[in-house]
């Protein structure tokens, strides 16, 4: 690598993101009882960092998180609705709610119990997303 | 009219999103996110849901699914394995293991080879001119004792070749379905 280049690493493994998410998560956690479980992961499916508040998430959950993500935003760009902001899931027993952060090849997930409104879910998690986005655009 | 319901499996890089780019006659739909893992396979993107294309063999509609190659993404397999009704595995000729993945592959997909068809299309073939034709071929049959499973040597952005390779599999489907149905 020539003194130029700038070598890229990966979001899940960048010590500077890692951190960040960390902190962002635990916002996330203080601003939301009901959260049961958050994780920021990579485009394509990679666990960048965690918080559980009730005994964890499913190991599987930034895979489908990143395919659920992806598949919703070709339905909006096939649709030629722009940019999707949000997906949200609603089940009998709580909410699943994925939110990019914006520039960043990265992914919030959040699992919330159904004691949680929608509305502050969906205004805290882009709370969470437009710091996180700032701040990793003001490291780089 | 018929429709069927094609996936594309293989590993990461083996050509699958390339291949149904190459058939479809719709804009393709992809689901491709920036891969974090460039030094695995190297390419900038990879499929995290599936990829999805048509084209129309009048009077028949094929539907083409491409599936991700990594395991974490099994569940995806599960979801449209279902409706499949024949498989195309694609693997790189230069890949270090590409018996283990057709072996892996054909295993996953034990029920829908055996159930409709399958065909395995081995990419890269020009680059890696060796024996691997015969491997696989001998892999296949350790996996699928009771069928013959067709190998083919395929470049996935020619379109008549994965037209060929298509309608071999077509073909496939057809004739177990026929044989089925005889008294």
């Amino acid at each position: 690598m020539s003194e130029t280049e700038t070598e890229v690493v990966a979001a899940h493994r960048d010590p500077v993101v890692i951190d960040a998410s960390i902190r962002a998560l635990a916002g996330l956690r203080e601003l939301l009882p009901s959260l049961v479980g958050a994780l920021l992961l990579t485009d394509d499916g990679f666990e960048i960092a965690r918080a559980t508040q009730h005994g964890g998430t499913d190991e599987r959950l930034a895979s489908m998180a990143s395919s659920l993500q992806a598949l919703g935003e070709a339905i909006a760009r096939e649709l030629g609705l722009g940019d999707s902001e949000y997906a949200l899931i609603e089940a009998h027993h709580g909410r699943v709610l994925l939110r990019r952060i914006a520039n960043q090849p990265i992914i919030l997930a959040g699992v919330f119990d159904d004691d949680e409104t929608v509305g502050k879910a969906i205004s805290v998690s882009r709370k969470l997303a437009d710091e996180l986005s700032a701040e990793l655009a003001s490291a780089r | 009219m018929a429709e069927y319901v094609i996936l594309f499996a293989g590993p990461m890089g083996a050509g699958k999103t390339t291949a149904i780019r190459s058939l479809s006659e719709i804009e393709v739909v992809s689901t491709e996110a920036a891969n974090s893992e460039p030094g695995a396979v190297d390419k900038p993107t990879t499929t995290v849901a599936m990829d999805y294309g048509e084209i129309d063999l009048d009077p028949d509609m094929v539907r083409l699914y491409g599936i991700p190659g990594q395991e974490r993404f099994d569940f995806m397999w599960d979801i449209l394995r279902e409706r499949a009704m024949g498989l195309i595995v694609l693997v790189n000729a230069d890949d270090p293991e590409p018996e283990r993945h057709v072996h892996e592959q054909l295993t996953a997909f034990a029920e829908l080879a055996t159930r409709g068809g399958v065909v395995v299309g081995v990419t890269r073939y020009d680059i890696q001119r060796t024996d691997i034709g015969d491997r696989i071929v001998a892999t296949a049959r350790a996996v699928l004792p009771d069928r013959v499973t067709p190998v083919f040597a395929v470049d996935a952005r020619d379109q008549e070749q994965m037209r060929t390779l298509l309608l071999s599999l077509i073909a496939d489907i057809e004739t177990r379905h026929a044989l089925a149905a005889a008294p």
